[in-house]
């Protein structure tokens, strides 16, 4: 009975139970999306020790941030956020020499995409530059937009990309290059850099 | 801000991109976009053990040592999945009866029950699936049965509150084309002790196993070192086969897609009433079919197939398709379709010829037996029917089958074929460009003229590729099969996603160690 909840829950009723303080609604979502926390947390941490533990700590994280955050329609959007930022944050604290290599290799792709002389003075409103990234993506083919999105939020390799989208790495490599500078150019009328 | 920043600043990107992008690892093979198969072909492979995971009934679950039933009819569908720290190889769900008595658990999975005690070391996370509809399986936890605990073929995979077997079923290995066949062999580390093979028929019934090694190294030496064609080039061998028996175009590669085509429009003149044509057929759909038969649907001289010479034909004297047949000519009509496709699509073709006009790609052919030879009546034939001699399949792959060559292809055609169509002087059995009026002679007409149905194109099709096929499995221990489906035909083998390419010589020499008692 108790499985049928988790399964029949939508995420608005689940919120209710983070600010009703339920317990429950722990195992809930870990009935409902641990799947795919583990699979956020193992897809960037490549261990199945630590995605375990990245999942546990999401939890308590979401226990934390609910409330003030009420995700009533973007709960696993969330606690993907969440998971996310736990992984790599473990990477880097353990500084595991493959994954931290991989993540150094993102940030340096990112740079491309962003000019890296930006003084205090002239300081770019993050949360401003998040949002034209955003519309960016939105204007580009649902393809290239997963390309970007799992190259760049879940931190898959090329390879995992190609396999995921069925596509060559060769032809997502080039993909991901083109977008880069496609985006700094974007970034760049819009006097964000 | 600088690139380490935005990359964490991601996190904050919008929620509907996030959840977009959240999609599950798929396996899928490289080139085997493959479709439903029209004609009769009966494919097993690893994709196809699908049809063996019936996974419905009721599992039970394990809660504080008290049992719980739980209705699992949704976990039907099969389940290919890959799991982390167990290299490439592909579990499926428990179902299989001979697979569950061999871990010693009931034949029904009805009857399975999974305690506390059955769950053993902890052995994973399913980090990817074959197919779409499995993907939620990604993230789950996977563990050792403890009646097991150091074998990895037998796993317990945990969902909802419930748990269930899986079982693994071999590697998965990628090829593309060049790549050579060793890679299977060096990948399963063989040949090794213990491994046996077992040969089925075209019935899908075992004829035997060997279990002799030096029989099964002669095996696995002969599989090795074959490249891997590719599913274009198996297709084309397989169109080629058709012209050199039949003539005509009217099956015909699509060269982009890579795929078999046939042109429904080649066996039916363009007189016929909508009524007369098969309501499967669709000519419309079929961008090249000419409005009007074609010079390209002249009769070809074939000196491969015909006892008798044949005189060519031109269209413009008759648009009925025209075959002649003899009173103790017959066909054995098959009826199992199944086909080999995509993980994703694997699914079982039906006996109707459908109304698409595209005959999509074999991959892995079990020849439906055409063992016997039958003897037919001129009573039973109908203006609906064609027949055709059914050689015994045992009797060809005895050494009965003799080689002829075309300047394009290799193919075989046995005596007793050539011998039981007999070809009027005045047309091939096939054609599809008639004979005047004038030209034919009551006399010379032994047969009732014949037209041919478009599941008839179908059929003609598939004897013609099944013809000496055969499918063996190399089992390499315990849950790890290898499944090759041998064609004469197309002069290859196929396993995993390969088609692999062997000459005459190896073809006879495989051939000779699997059927020899």
């Amino acid at each position: 009975m108790r499985e049928d909840k988790a399964l029949k829950s939508d995420d608005s009723s689940i919120v209710d139970m983070f600010l009703n303080r339920e317990e429950e609604a722990i195992r809930i979502v870990s009935a409902k999306y641990g799947a795919r926390i583990r699979s956020i947390a193992y897809g960037i941490t490549e261990n199945t020790e630590t995605a375990e533990e990245c999942e546990n700590d999401t939890y308590m994280e979401a226990w934390n941030r609910i409330p003030p955050h009420e995700p009533r329609t973007y709960l696993l959007a969330f606690l993907s956020r969440i998971v996310r930022t736990i992984s790599i944050n473990r990477c880097v604290r353990d500084r595991r020499l493959k994954r931290f290599a991989f993540i150094s290799e993102l940030t340096s792709e990112m740079e491309q995409c962003i000019a890296s002389s930006i003084s205090v003075e002239n300081k770019i409103d993050e949360n401003l530059l998040i949002e034209e990234i955003g519309k960016f993506l939105k204007e580009q083919p649902p393809k290239k937009r997963l390309v970007f999105m799992r190259r760049y939020y879940y931190l898959d390799k090329m390879e995992t990309i190609a396999k995921r989208l069925d596509m060559k790495e060769s032809t997502v490599r080039t993909l991901l290059t083109r977008m880069r500078k496609d985006l700094h150019q974007y970034l760049e009328r819009r006097e964000l850099l | 801000m600088n690139g380490k920043d935005l990359l964490n600043k991601m996190v904050d990107i919008d929620p509907d991109l996030i959840i977009e992008s959240d999609i599950p690892e798929i396996h899928k093979r490289k080139e085997t976009r493959m479709k439903i198969v029209v004609t009769s072909v009966v494919g097993l492979s690893v994709a196809a053990a699908s049809l063996l995971l019936v996974n419905a009934g009721m599992m039970k679950r394990t809660k504080d040592n008290q049992l719980e039933i739980r209705n699992r009819k949704e976990y039907s569908s099969s389940r290919m999945l890959f799991i982390d720290n167990q290299d490439d190889l592909v579990y499926v769900g428990l179902a299989d009866a001979e697979d569950r008595l061999r871990y010693g658990l009931p034949e029904n999975v009805d009857d399975e029950v999974i305690t506390k005690e059955d769950i053993g070391e902890y052995a994973g996370v399913v980090t990817g699936t074959k197919d779409d509809e499995n993907g939620n399986d990604v993230g789950r936890k996977v563990y050792h049965y403890s009646k097991y605990p150091d074998n990895s073929s037998i796993l317990i995979l945990e969902e909802d509150d419930t748990y269930s077997f899986i079982s693994t079923i071999g590697y998965e290995i990628d090829f593309e084309e060049g790549d050579l066949s060793n890679e299977i062999f060096t990948k399963y580390g063989l040949p090794e002790k213990g491994i046996k093979i077992e040969v089925y028929g075209n019935d899908d019934q075992l004829i035997h196993t060997i279990t002799d090694m030096e029989r099964i190294e002669k095996v696995i030496d002969l599989l090795n070192n074959c490249t891997n064609i590719g599913l274009t080039e198996n297709n084309r061998r397989l169109v080629e086969a058709w012209k050199d028996q039949y003539g005509n175009d009217a099956v015909y590669l699509d060269e982009d897609t890579g795929l078999i085509s046939y042109r429904p429009e080649a066996f039916y003149p363009a007189t016929e009433t909508a009524a007369e044509i098969s309501t499967e057929t669709s000519m419309e759909e079929t961008t090249e079919v000419p409005t009007e038969p074609t010079t390209e649907t002249t009769l070809k001289e074939t000196t491969e197939v015909p006892t008798e010479p044949t005189t060519e034909t031109t269209e413009e004297e008759s648009s009925e398709v025209i075959v002649e047949t003899s009173a103790d000519e017959t066909m054995e009509m098959t009826d199992e379709t199944t086909t080999e496709m995509t993980t994703e699509e694997a699914s079982a073709s039906t006996t109707e010829f459908a109304s698409e006009t595209t005959l999509e790609s074999i991959s892995e052919m079990n020849a439906e037996p055409i063992t016997e030879t039958s003897e037919a009546t001129s009573a039973e034939l109908t203006e609906e029917t064609f027949v055709e001699t059914v050689t015994d399949e045992t009797e060809k792959l005895s050494g009965e089958v003799t080689e002829e060559t075309t300047s394009e292809a290799t193919m075989e055609v046995t005596e007793e074929t050539t011998e039981e169509i007999p070809v009027e002087t005045t047309r091939d059995s096939m054609t599809n460009t008639p004979v005047s009026q004038d030209t034919m002679k009551p006399s010379e007409v032994e047969t009732e003229q014949k037209k041919y149905e478009l599941s008839e194109i179908k059929e003609f099709a598939d004897a013609l590729w099944k013809k000496g096929s055969l499918t063996f499995v190399i089992e390499v221990r315990e849950g790890y099969r290898i499944r090759i489906h041998y064609s004469p035909v197309s002069r290859t083998y196929s396993a995993f996603n390969g088609f692999f390419d062997m000459t005459l010589d190896k073809m006879r020499e495989l051939e000779s160690i699997l059927l020899s008692q």
